[in-house]
């Protein structure tokens, strides 16, 4: 028996052949399956072979110059130690992530003593983040509440021990063996040397002029690199706080690619609140906004042209809808176009 | 365009088993190639199954909380209300306490033990009769700088104990048995050898990928190799070594919690003096009662209901009665 095939009509597979075919790339499929699930598995050995090579190379690698010469009344206590993206968690561990997501490139440590005290030590920390914003980023993720003011930088605050700021590209931090007057001295003297062996001038940083200036709490200005509100997706979004009668909540925004980049952020913050048990209508008053009533707060989200942006954490929906109207109007302003 | 030929059943298996052979020739080769032991590098050896179970019987489920500002005061408090320190150490024995030494850190940022509760614990293990008492850990930054800065290491040889950095050859691959990371996995088992307690001391911290830092997060000084790759299935890893790893006791230092920034902190502010010590043979209820001082419930933290439902033990730390004692 033939299984004809005429030229001029495409012969159906049979049955049989079909069903060998399908079992065929059913196998195939299975096969990638395993092959994939098998790759996501860290295999120990070849973990291992490539950790005690990595440490290998940096065992011979030059031993990098001082950071920068200790100031007057500090002198180097221990070498310069130089972390990239694969080892900055052989230095912070757990919190390598934060840094990691905010575009990291490299991290600069050393501790240096004061004179005439072998137990009292300041480590310095440099973190080359690649970009003021990034740098930035990480600044105000960690940001201190208690913080007290500090000059040595715009971006700047001290705690009773250590000295946090932002220079150029780089988040610096100056963490003290312990607290008063001649660690913040040897600590300020440590920020001037820093700042002055590489100037830096104020950041070209227009995002923050978006925001409305009355209520505005300065210190409150920040800028998550990644995942903001728990929605994965939602990165590089500008954030800050408002003190008004009506009582406090924050405005966010971010500039995406395109108008329908923004507005399917937009749809997919919704959802993620929707499913959270959020009860979402459209909000009276700003044309578009959506008014979100989730866990006894408010918020009034909504996008303009490449924008998606809202106020949150109100318990009042007036003035989270006030906000929102304040900072739709700000973007307009600065020109950019109509939703 | 040359019109095809008609294919008949001959030549549809002809082509099959060409198919076919092809396939079977390619999987062969793949297997003749294949590499079951992977890249040379590290020296093979057969996996260790399991770590000794250090857990006394008869001490199952015993839990204090000590509240006071003062540590050595508030560890021999707690010891107290869990039957003594003489009800875990007896004579001749020989004590491993792990401690977090995790980060090259002074004491008052509280990343790391407390060298107040290093030296009280030794101190106690030897008052009750000791024959030798070991401390250690395989910390995040350089050992030595790490034992030397955060105080531990001074504090642990002023009270007599031995101190164990980790070295190449203290490592000995350990799998876990039905664990899916700790396979065949770099431990450091050297300190153990001998050893017939084991203590586990450790802060109260934040910690920016499992949200705490507390017990059970503590073992995971015990890894070895490129162990932040577990930072990516951190709750799982930490229900895992909750299995791994029983120990005699576990103490709890939430004297000072480390609230914010965690796990290396940096600044005096991120902590918060929460004046409360936690000992017991539960190391997941001591958790558990612990993550209250951070302000969070058993729930927020996903690898004490893993630890639990694994075995180690129970979230509901009230339900052992726990004795609550003050200075």
């Amino acid at each position: 028996m033939s299984v004809a095939v005429h030229p001029a009509a495409p012969q159906r597979p049979s049955r049989r052949e079909s069903a060998i075919a399908a079992a065929l790339m059913a196998l195939l499929a299975l096969i990638a399956v395993a092959v994939l699930r098998e790759q996501k598995r860290p295999h120990p050995a070849v973990e291992n072979f490539l950790y005690a090579r990595a440490l290998a190379a940096a065992a011979r690698a030059p031993e990098p110059a001082a950071l920068f010469a200790p100031p007057e009344g500090t002198r180097a206590l221990t070498a310069p130690e130089r972390f990239d993206r694969d080892s900055l968690s052989d230095k912070i561990d757990g919190k390598a992530e934060l840094y990691l997501s905010a575009g990291f490139v490299r991290l600069d440590c050393q501790r240096l003593a004061l004179e005439g005290d072998e137990d009292a030590w300041i480590e310095v920390f440099l973190y080359e983040m690649g970009s003021f914003e990034n740098a930035f980023s990480v600044f105000s993720a960690q940001r201190r509440a208690d913080a007290a003011a500090l000059d040595v930088a715009e971006f700047a605050y001290a705690a009773e021990n250590a000295f946090f700021f932002v220079h150029g590209t780089r988040y610096v931090e100056l963490i003290a063996s312990g607290a008063g007057e001649p660690f913040t001295r040897a600590m300020r003297a440590i920020a001037r040397a820093l700042t002055a062996e590489r100037p830096a001038g104020r950041p070209a940083w227009t995002e923050r002029e978006l925001f409305p200036a009355a209520g505005l709490i300065p210190e409150s200005l920040g800028r998550v690199a990644a995942d903001a509100f728990g929605l994965a997706g939602l990165d590089r979004v500008y954030r800050a706080t408002y003190r008004t009668e009506a009582g406090e909540a924050m405005l966010f925004f971010t500039r995406r690619e395109s108008a329908a980049e923004a507005q399917a952020l937009a749809r997919a913050y919704l959802e993620m609140l929707r499913a959270f048990g959020a009860a979402i209508a459209p909000a009276e008053g700003l044309e578009g906004a959506s008014r979100i009533e989730v866990l006894d707060t408010f918020e009034v989200v909504f996008t303009r042209g490449p924008f998606f942006a809202g106020a949150r954490e109100a318990a009042d929906p007036r003035l989270a809808l006030d906000l929102a109207r304040r900072l739709d109007e700000r973007l307009a302003e600065a020109g950019h176009a109509p939703r | 365009m040359r019109p095809a030929d008609p294919l008949n059943r001959r030549e549809f298996l002809r082509r099959a088993a060409g198919a076919g052979l092809g396939i079977t020739l390619a999987g062969g080769l793949s297997g003749l190639a294949f590499d079951p032991e992977g890249p040379a590098g590290l020296p093979r050896e057969e996996a260790k199954t399991g770590l000794p179970d250090f857990s006394l019987p008869g001490t199952a489920g015993r839990l204090a909380i000590a509240r006071g500002a003062e540590r050595r005061e508030t560890l021999g408090l707690a010891l107290r209300a869990l039957g003594g320190i003489e009800s875990f150490v007896r004579p001749g024995d020989r004590v491993l306490i792990k401690v977090n030494a995790a980060f090259a850190s002074p004491p008052i940022l509280s990343a790391t033990t407390h060298p107040d509760l290093v030296f009280e614990l030794v101190r106690l293990c030897f008052a009750a009769g000791a024959a030798a008492v070991v401390v250690t850990d395989n910390p995040i930054n350089d050992p030595a700088s790490c034992f030397a800065l955060s105080g531990i290491g001074p504090a642990a040889r002023r009270a007599g104990a031995a101190l164990v950095l980790p070295s190449e050859g203290l490592f000995t691959p350990v799998s876990l048995a039905g664990g899916s990371l700790i396979r065949n996995w770099p431990v450091l088992t050297g300190p153990l050898a001998g050893v017939t307690r084991l203590i586990g001391v450790a802060p109260v911290k934040d910690h920016h990928r499992s949200g705490a830092s507390l017990t059970l997060k503590n073992w995971y000084g015990l890894l070895g190799g490129r162990r932040n790759l577990f930072h990516q299935d951190v709750h799982r890893l930490i229900a895992e070594l909750a299995v791994l790893v029983r120990p005699t006791l576990v103490v709890l230092d939430g004297t000072t919690a480390m609230m914010t920034n965690g796990p290396t902190g940096g600044s005096l502010s991120d902590l918060r003096e929460t004046r409360t010590l936690i000992a017991g043979t539960d190391p997941v209820a001591v958790d558990a009662c612990g993550a209250e001082l951070l302000g969070k419930r058993p729930g927020d933290l996903p690898f004490l209901g893993a630890a639990e439902r694994a075995g180690a033990g129970t979230v509901d730390f009230r339900r052992l009665a726990p004795a609550e004692v003050s200075t």
